[in-house]
């Protein structure tokens, strides 16, 4: 029971490393779907600004990592 | 175009060995604790177990995923993979910064070979059983990764075998160097690794969650390559900024 449990925790950790980094991409995906399916704007632009919110996450991710970790 | 076949099926090989390695490294080290410190045989039969167990879940789930629309299989593993590479690109930046410390194979082999003196002391079940478990654990939640990693780079673009070609590459590499050396692979340099496959899965996590949803990228595959130079410049220059300069401080200040 505690290795399922750890298997669990395990693929949990997998892609919420970081919680508010995974909030923020599922948000960009929902808000890229929406986009797509709701306006005329050409694809190109959705995935670009898609592209860009998805670096922007990872910036932001690593500074307040260190701004956490300085606080200490 | 030439790039779509044999230029993502190596993106996929190469993204499978390299994030293989780093899991098969970790796992070999908690095998070579316990082989060490209790014998061969319950390190074996605790590694054997969790690869059967690990090949009953591909036989299984395997076949699932070729009944799933491949737009809906893209979109979904499109955005595990931006989970997972964006993860481990944010931990290997924060490594290469100094902002968290790198991982020790030589400490996770100390502490793990300490944890079993302790938990075979404590416990009055058979200590082989207690070791064999230690080395069942290592390779299941490793493995775990390992075949996620396969899925996700292989089941986009019908690459698996490419994929398991790879990561199976990387076990073969790291037992045989890890028979020789015969102690912890310390001087492999998993961070180093680690960014590489953060940069690539995430570039193919933009890539296919972007095909999911109906993106017509332009240059089609070719656009990866573009998407990974981001990463990368990207991830180089934050772990540069990061590290622990005088500016490093100024750029916290005006990101507030």
């Amino acid at each position: 029971m505690k290795i399922l449990q750890e298997v669990v925790v395990e693929l949990f950790s997998m892609f919420m490393a970081d919680v508010r980094m995974t909030i923020f991409t599922l948000l960009l995906v929902a808000m890229a779907a929406t986009f797509l399916n709701f306006t005329s704007i050409n694809t190109v632009w959705i995935g670009a600004a898609f592209f860009i919110g998805c670096l922007v996450t990872v910036i932001q991710a690593v500074v307040r990592e260190k701004r956490i970790r300085a606080k200490k | 175009m030439d790039f779509s076949h044999s230029g993502v099926e190596s993106s996929a090989i190469i993204a499978a060995f390299l994030a293989s390695t780093v899991e098969v490294v970790e796992a070999f080290t908690i095998v070579l604790a316990v082989g060490t410190l209790r014998g061969w045989r319950p390190a074996w039969i605790g590694t054997v177990s969790a690869l059967i167990l690990l090949a009953l879940a591909i036989i299984i789930f395997g076949p699932l995923l070729g009944r799933v629309p491949i737009t809906d299989l893209q979109l979904v593993v499109g955005v595990m993979l931006l989970l997972f590479g964006m993860g481990w690109l944010r931990k290997a930046i924060l490594r290469s910064a100094g902002v968290i410390p790198l991982h020790d194979e030589n400490k996770i082999f100390a502490e793990e070979q300490a944890t079993l003196i302790e938990e075979t002391k404590s416990k009055s079940s058979s200590q082989d059983w207690i070791a064999g478990l230690a080395a069942f654990k290592a390779v299941l939640l490793e493995g775990l990764e390992v075949v996620f990693i396969i899925i996700a780079v292989g089941s986009g673009r019908n690459l698996l075998w490419p994929a398991a070609l790879g990561a199976l590459a990387a076990c073969i590499v790291v037992l045989i160097i890890g028979m020789l050396v015969h102690k912890p692979l310390s001087r492999v340099p998993e961070n180093t690794l680690k960014f590489c496959v953060g940069v690539m899965l995430s570039a193919f996590g933009v890539f296919w969650t972007g095909e999911g949803l109906g993106i017509a990228w332009p240059g089609q595959d070719l656009i990866l390559l573009f998407f990974g130079a981001i990463f990368l410049g990207t991830g180089l220059l934050m772990a540069y900024a990061l590290r622990d300069l005088p500016h490093s401080n100024k750029l916290l200040k005006t990101m507030k």
